[in-house]
């Protein structure tokens, strides 16, 4: 069942990267799409675009944080103390 | 002449190439370079000098040593590793040498552009002052000047000092680290090598221009952040004097909501607002190289299948290229970003709502 804690830290990354990804795709839409009706003020609305985005850009990278500080949690400790049967073996990968 | 400064380059990049190449050969090699430690030499600290103010040295099995499980800062002499404990820690590491090297930077530019505008300030200095003044003048007025209200000369004085810093940092993260370059030539012609292994300090050539992202440390955004969080504060007590502390709930809101409006609004929006700046400058000076270092581990670990590896190696060539030019792209923008939320921020407590 450990195992699942993997494809949680996953889920969680790829769930931020929806939300993200349409907040900021929402925003770059409407700039375009406001700079298209009136050019003139194009400066102004993409600060406005910039501010917003980095604030979304923000909370995700909060999510992220958190979701790489419960990748680092998932030692070998942790999994063969959870793991029924049998033990995780340390792969040293060299 | 640009041909000829190309050919100049390419040709110390070559003999520098090949003095260490045919070093690196005469031991052995037969393990393959593990990603984990490649990424850990490019982004994280280490120690050049050895600087501990008091504490005493604690050896390998005496209790206290093995507490740490990442074993960063221990030290080996001839009696075997230790590590310090207790005093303060101030080993001079990469990112101390890195900013210091930002620093001198940021001086000699400044300094000399300014003593070029001071001679005559109405008159067009040479293309390097004009340049920076044109930077300096964005600075002030779209950043700093657009989003707060008559700042004094502190508040202005913050920012633009923030906005070159982060700058600088970011940008000089992207360059070569001349001082490994430095060392490789130094050892291949002396033919002295640094001794390598855990625990050992590295050459201290490589504190010329350790060539590592300053911005990159949580230390470091930490404390920019927190001068942002602090000045917030300030900037609400200079201009708004004693009454910032019942302001800072906005006019209207019912007198029972008070008990939890006001720890919200006065105490954990500014905290909350420089977690955020920390975290976003860190993350995105962080994410670029590690997506480039991904990139490149692809040529290793293709590197099997002979067929294969050509193809992958132009890809991952080009592929780190392109997120190379956005890396700089991204560190302009970060710079830019840091600066204007900080700016807007401070603006915010400079008014009661």
């Amino acid at each position: 069942m450990i195992s699942l804690a993997f494809i949680g830290v996953g889920l969680g990354i790829g769930l931020v990267v929806i939300g993200a990804g349409y907040g900021i795709g929402k925003i770059g839409a409407s700039a375009t799409e406001s700079v298209s009706r009136q050019p003139e003020a194009a400066g102004s609305i993409q600060l406005a675009m910039i501010i917003s985005a980095a604030l979304i850009e923000g909370v995700a990278l909060f999510a992220l944080v958190i979701a790489f500080q419960m990748g680092g949690k998932l030692t070998v400790e942790v999994l063969n103390k959870f793991a029924e049967k049998p033990a995780v073996v340390e792969q040293t990968g060299k | 002449m640009k041909t000829k400064r190309i050919i100049i380059i390419f040709l110390i990049f070559f003999i520098v190439n090949f003095l260490y190449g045919n070093t690196e050969k005469s031991e052995t090699h037969d393990e393959k370079p593990s990603f984990d430690e490649v990424l850990t030499h490019h982004l994280m600290d280490s120690p050049i000098f050895e600087f501990n103010i008091g504490g005493r040295k604690v050896y390998q099995g005496e209790p206290g040593f093995d507490e740490d499980p990442y074993r960063r800062y221990i030290f080996k002499d001839e009696k075997g590793f230790y590590k310090y404990e207790g005093g303060i820690p101030l080993h001079i590491t990469k990112r101390v040498a890195m900013m210091w090297v930002v620093a001198i930077l940021l001086i000699l530019v400044f300094v000399k552009a300014a003593n070029a505008i001071a001679k005559d300030p109405l008159k067009i200095n040479g293309r390097f002052a004009n340049m920076v003044e044109v930077l300096f003048e964005f600075v002030r007025k779209d950043i700093a000047e657009s989003n707060m209200h008559h700042p004094s000369g502190l508040f202005l004085g913050y920012i633009l000092t923030a906005f070159f810093f982060v700058l600088f940092s970011n940008l000089l993260g992207l360059f070569p680290p001349f001082g490994e370059i430095a060392e490789m030539i130094y050892s291949s012609i002396t033919g002295h090598h640094a001794p390598h292994g855990e625990g050992q300090l590295p050459s201290p050539i490589i504190a010329i221009w350790p060539g590592i992202t300053v911005t990159g440390d949580i230390a470091v955004t930490f404390t920019l952040a927190a001068f942002t969080t602090i000045l917030i504060w300030a900037a609400g007590f200079k201009y708004q004097g004693v009454q910032f502390i019942w302001h800072a709930v906005p006019a209207g809101v019912p007198w029972w909501l008070y008990p939890i409006m006001w720890p919200i609004e006065f105490i954990i929006s500014p905290l909350a607002k420089g977690f955020a700046l920390m975290i976003r400058l860190l993350a995105n000076m962080t994410a670029g190289h590690v997506v480039i270092l991904v990139i490149a581990s692809f040529i290793f670990e293709f590197s099997k299948w002979t067929f294969l590896t050509v193809f992958v190696a132009s890809l991952s060539v080009f592929g780190m290229t392109f997120m190379y030019i956005l890396e700089i792209l991204v560190a302009f923008l970060q710079a830019f970003i840091f600066t204007l939320l900080s700016s807007i921020f401070i603006g915010l407590s400079m008014h009661r709502h």
